[in-house]
């Protein structure tokens, strides 16, 4: 049976920089003498998230952070664009164009690296802030879209009977999962084509967690 | 210089692995006892490992079919730094032990 935390986990972990492979080893094998299902999910979830922390090269705050900057300028400026040509909602944006930044992204830093776990996992991390940013701008603008009776502001095929279901409609679970599902094909493929390179410097594999060089 | 104590979660790993003494302990059991997940403690851990104040090993003999699983325990830097964060005038210690951490 496919046990999908330490798949998540084995994932989390693949091609982390040399100082930091022993880590990941660690976290897999501390995983497996886990039983508990709900011990196992915790572990996981957290191990992953310490492993995409731990595994970024230098530079992939920046990358992420331009990431989250364009994404949220691209909602606002598509939401109101929609809106003033009654062009319909926005998830034709929200689909494509972090998917485009997103691929950018993972390649780069892949390509910089050398690393396919390097570009997946500064891509995974930008695929969240993206998130993130979508949603801090999307929420506002599905209550502007709502007042101005335009429509929901993913499809603008119907207009929602309050603001606070227009902002329900932005915030649906399977709504955000299926974003991510969507922006993953994307991402993956820009590390595999990033970790095409095969010769030439090495930027920065040492990866490093940036908050702790920070210290 | 500027002293900065560590964040409370590196201070209760560094109190916890002062307790175990030279015994060693696992990730999880840590995440366990101090209701932490695995992605504070195992950054904490890094950290330490990588300014010489945790020592780190491999589990020897493992059950069949588990791999290894990684063992922390204090180095004597750390358990120095540990007696410092326990007494009453951490700053002062702490500055004595370490000039900078988190």
């Amino acid at each position: 049976m496919l046990d999908m935390w330490q798949l998540l986990l084995d994932l989390a972990t693949a091609g982390l920089p040399e100082r930091r492979r022993a880590w990941g080893s660690a976290l897999r094998a501390e995983l497996a003498a886990i039983e508990p299902r709900a011990e196992r999910r915790r572990f996981a979830l957290g191990g992953a998230w310490a492993a995409l922390r731990s595994g970024l090269p230098g530079g992939a705050w920046m990358l992420v952070g331009g990431v989250a900057l364009a994404v949220a300028g691209g909602t606002f400026a598509a939401s109101r664009w929609s809106l003033a040509h009654g062009a319909g909602g926005i998830l034709g944006f929200w689909m494509t164009t972090p998917s485009v930044l997103l691929c950018v992204v993972a390649l780069v830093a892949a390509w910089r690296t050398r690393s396919f776990g390097s570009g997946l996992r500064t891509g995974a991390l930008a695929a969240l802030a993206a998130l993130l940013a979508a949603l801090a701008v999307g929420v506002p603008e599905a209550i502007v879209w709502a007042d101005r009776h335009a429509g929901y502001l993913s499809t603008g095929d119907a207009v929602p009977p309050t603001w606070e279901s227009a902002v329900r409609d932005v915030l649906r679970p399977e709504f955000l999962l299926a974003m991510l599902v969507f922006w993953t094909p994307a991402t993956a493929l820009g590390a595999g084509l990033g970790r095409l390179r095969r010769s030439g410097r090495v930027a920065d594999d040492q990866g490093g967690l940036e908050g702790h060089r920070a210290r | 210089m500027r002293v900065r104590r560590p964040s409370p979660q590196t201070a209760a790993v560094l109190s916890t692995l002062a307790a175990a003494g030279a015994g060693w302990s696992h990730g999880y059991d840590l995440c366990r006892v101090l209701g932490l997940k695995a992605g504070t403690v195992y950054p904490i851990l890094i950290r330490l490992a990588e300014r010489g104040l945790v020592e780190t090993s491999w589990e020897t003999g493992p059950p069949r079919g588990r791999p290894a699983r990684h063992r922390y325990r204090l180095s004597p830097d750390g358990a120095e730094l540990a007696r410092a964060l326990a007494e009453p005038s951490p700053a002062r210690a702490v500055a004595r032990v370490v000039p900078r951490t988190t």
